[in-house]
C-alpha cells in the first residue's frame, strides 16, 4: 500500500531507469545462485554460478569461516548486520537485504534504505541491496521500493531476489531501478508442471533474455563477482 | 515520432497502423506506459473495475486440436476429459449462491463438440438463468458460435437468436487468438478464421449482444501482426460500437505443443497493454486479466492502460492447465484490496458496466 505517498509510478520509473543506465553503463546483470543451508545442504539449481549464504544461517553452519570453507562466496546480510566487517575482512562478497512489507509507512522504508546505504558506504565489499518482501510482494509496492533504492544508491547494485519475486515481477523491477537478477538461474529447468509448477528456476538464456527485453545489456556474473565475457 | 503520436493519442484520435507499430517498438517502456495511462485516466480517472463472476467450462472435449491449447482433450475416454451435465453446471452456480456468495455473471466457454445436441447449450443457458434470474450470462466465444453454425446447420444469426432467447446476455472475447492467417494456420487451423470471428461479433452486436475481444500474443506472430489485429478490432468497433472490453492475453507455454516457446515477459505484456489502450481508442475498457497476467503484473498494468481487473473467476481451468500460477479464485474483497494497494479506486461493476459501485479496498 502506497496510499500515503504521492504516487507517480511513471515519473519514478523514468528517473530510476535513467539512473540505472547511468550508474551501470546501460548494463543489466544476472547471477545464478545456490543457497548453502544448515547441514551443508545446497539449495538451488545445478549450474548456478554462486554459492550464497544467509546471515541468519551462519550460526548453524558453524560461523562465517566454516561457511566459506563449504563454498560460500557471497553473504546476504541483514540490515544493521554486526558481521559486515568480518565478511569484508574475509574477502567475501555481500548484498544487504532490505525487508519491506505491504502497507508499511513510507518513513519506515526510508529508514531501512538509509541503514543499507550506510552499510554500503562503510564496506565496499557490500556490492548492493536486495529488497526482500516480507509476506506478499505485490507489483506497485515492489516497484516503488526498487525506485527508491536506486534513487538512494545510484552507483550500487540494486538486486532482484528471483526466488522471492519471481521472474515476471523481477523483470519489471529492471525498469524501476534494479540492475541485477539474482537467484535460481541454472543450466536448465523442468517444465513448470505438477510438483514443479511453482518452481522459480529460469535458465541462463532466459535470464539474459529478460534483461535484454528490459532494455539493458545483459551481462552474466560469475561466482567471484567478475563478469563473463559478453 | 513519439511526440506526434503522443499529441494524437491525447486528443483521442485513431492512430495509424504505422504509429501503432512505432509505439510497440518505443524503447522506453515507462514512457509508453505513461502515455497509455494518460489516456486511461482521461476515460476512467482513478477507477479500476472488477466483477463477481463464475467461470464454468462445460466440456474440455474439443475437435479443434489447437497447438496453443493445454486444456482440451480429443476424446471422452482420454484421462482428464469431462463434460458437465446440465445439473452439474447449474449446481456449480447454485453452490456458490447457497454459500452466500454474490455472483453477477457466469462466464461459460468450452470445447468444440460435434456429438452434443444444440439443446445442450440452450438448456445450459436457460438453466443457469433460471437458477438466478438476475445473473448475466456471458457465454460462447465466436469460435463456438461459428462451430454451432457449422454443426447444426443454422445461420450464425439464428444460433445467436436462439441462445439470446434462452437467456444469453453477451459474448466473451475468446478465440480471436491472432487474426493473421499465417499464424492462425499454425496455432489453430481448425478454428474459424478472422473474418468469420469478426462476422460473429458483428452479428451479435446487431442483435444487441455486446461482447469482448481478445488477442493471444507471444506465439508465432510479429509485432506488425499484433497491431494489425488491433486495427481490425477497432474497425469493427467503429462500425458497431458493440465491444465492451479488450483483453490482451499472453501465451502460456506449459503443457501444449508450442511449449518450447518462452512466455511473453512482464515487460512485453505491459507494452502490449499500453499499445492496446492507445490503438483501441474507441473500445472503452482494457482488461488486465489477472489469471493470465499474474497478480503483480495485472496490478501494475492498472498504470499501463488497463482499467479492469476482471473478476472473482472461480474455477478457471484453461490457463491453469497451461501453467498459470495464479489462484483459481480471488474473493471480491481481495481484488478490491489489490486495486486499492495500486493507488486506484476499486469499483465493482456488472457485465455491461452499467451498474458501478465503489468498494472500500
Amino acid at each position: 500500500m502506497i496510499a500515503d505517498q504521492e504516487f507517480d509510478l511513471h515519473g519514478k520509473g523514468r528517473t530510476a531507469l535513467l539512473a540505472t543506465k547511468a550508474g551501470h553503463a546501460g548494463c543489466g546483470y544476472f547471477e545464478g545462485a545456490r543457497w548453502l543451508r544448515p547441514g551443508g545442504r545446497l539449495e538451488g539449481p545445478d549450474g548456478a554460478d554462486c554459492v550464497a549464504v544467509e546471515e541468519a544461517d551462519l550460526p548453524a553452519l558453524g560461523g562465517l569461516a566454516a561457511a566459506q570453507s563449504q563454498g560460500a562466496r557471497l553473504v546476504l546480510l541483514t540490515l544493521g548486520s554486526p558481521i559486515a566487517a568480518e565478511v569484508a575482512a574475509a574477502g567475501l562478497r555481500a548484498f544487504v537485504r532490505i525487508p519491506y512489507q505491504a502497507g508499511e509507512p513510507a518513513p519506515h522504508r526510508t529508514r531501512a534504505i538509509d541503514q543499507a546505504r550506510s552499510l554500503l558506504a562503510a564496506y565496499p565489499r557490500i556490492e548492493g541491496v536486495l529488497p526482500t518482501p516480507v509476506g506478499e510482494a505485490m507489483g506497485l509496492d515492489t516497484l516503488d521500493l526498487f525506485a527508491a533504492c536506486r534513487a538512494a544508491c545510484p552507483a550500487a547494485h540494486v538486486v532482484v531476489d528471483l526466488a522471492l519475486l519471481g521472474f515476471k515481477l523481477g523483470q519489471l523491477c529492471l525498469a524501476f531501478g534494479a540492475d541485477e537478477l539474482f537467484g535460481p538461474i541454472g543450466a536448465a529447468r523442468a517444465l513448470r508442471l505438477g510438483e514443479n509448477s511453482g518452481s522459480p528456476v529460469i535458465t541462463v538464456k532466459e535470464a539474459a533474455d529478460l534483461v535484454a527485453a528490459a532494455g539493458l545489456l545483459p551481462r552474466r556474473r560469475l561466482a567471484d563477482g567478475s563478469l563473463a565475457p559478453s | 515520432m513519439f511526440d506526434a503520436i503522443k499529441d494524437k493519442a491525447a486528443r483521442g484520435e485513431p492512430l495509424s497502423f504505422d504509429e501503432g507499430v512505432a509505439l510497440y517498438r518505443h524503447p522506453n517502456l515507462v514512457e509508453l506506459g505513461a502515455l497509455a495511462n494518460l489516456v486511461r485516466e482521461k476515460r476512467h480517472g482513478d477507477r479500476a473495475y472488477f466483477n463477481r463472476n463464475l467461470h464454468i467450462n462445460p466440456t474440455n472435449i474439443c475437435i479443434a486440436s489447437c497447438t496453443l491449447c493445454s486444456y482440451s482433450r480429443k476424446r471422452a475416454d482420454e484421462p482428464g476429459a469431462f463434460t458437465l451435465s446440465l445439473a452439474d453446471a447449474v449446481g456449480k452456480l447454485r453452490a456458490r449462491l447457497e454459500a452466500g456468495q454474490v455472483v453477477t455473471e457466469v462466464h461459460l466457454v468450452g470445447g468444440l463438440r460435434e456429438d452434443l445436441p444444440f439443446s445442450y447449450f440452450t438448456d445450459l443457458v436457460s438453466g443457469l438463468k433460471a437458477a438466478s434470474p438476475g445473473i448475466a450470462i456471458k457465454a460462447f466465444s465466436a469460435v463456438e458460435i461459428f462451430h454451432f453454425h457449422r454443426v447444426y446447420g443454422q445461420s450464425v444469426e439464428d444460433i445467436l437468436r436462439a441462445l439470446q432467447a434462452s437467456g444469453l446476455d453477451s459474448l466473451p472475447g475468446g478465440g480471436a487468438e491472432i487474426f493473421a492467417p499465417r499464424v492462425r494456420r499454425q496455432i489453430c487451423p481448425n478454428k474459424c478464421d478472422a473474418d468469420q470471428w469478426i462476422d460473429v461479433h458483428r452479428t451479435a452486436h446487431r442483435l444487441g449482444l455486446p461482447s469482448n475481444a481478445t488477442m493471444l500474443f507471444g506465439t508465432l506472430e510479429t509485432v506488425e501482426e499484433r497491431v494489425e489485429h488491433l486495427v481490425r478490432l477497432r474497425a469493427l468497433q467503429t462500425e458497431t460500437n458493440g465491444f465492451l472490453a479488450f483483453i490482451p492475453l499472453p501465451f502460456h507455454p506449459e503443457n501444449n505443443a508450442l511449449g518450447d516457446r518462452p512466455m511473453p515477459t512482464a515487460a512485453e505484456t505491459l507494452r502490449m497493454v499500453a499499445v492496446s489502450r492507445l490503438v483501441l481508442q474507441n473500445i472503452p475498457h482494457i482488461k488486465a486479466y489477472w489469471v493470465s497476467l499474474g497478480l503483480p503484473v495485472a496490478q501494475t498494468a492498472l498504470w499501463f492502460g488497463a482499467d479492469d481487473f476482471d473478476g472473482t473467476v472461480s474455477e478457471e481451468k484453461i490457463y491453469h492447465q497451461a501453467g498459470a500460477q495464479t489462484p483459481q479464485v480471488l474473493p471480491g474483497a481481495e481484488i478490491a484490496r489489490i486495486i486499492a494497494a495500486a493507488g486506484r479506486v476499486p469499483v465493482e461493476r456488472n457485465t455491461l458496466y452499467t451498474r458501478l459501485e465503489e468498494v472500500k479496498g
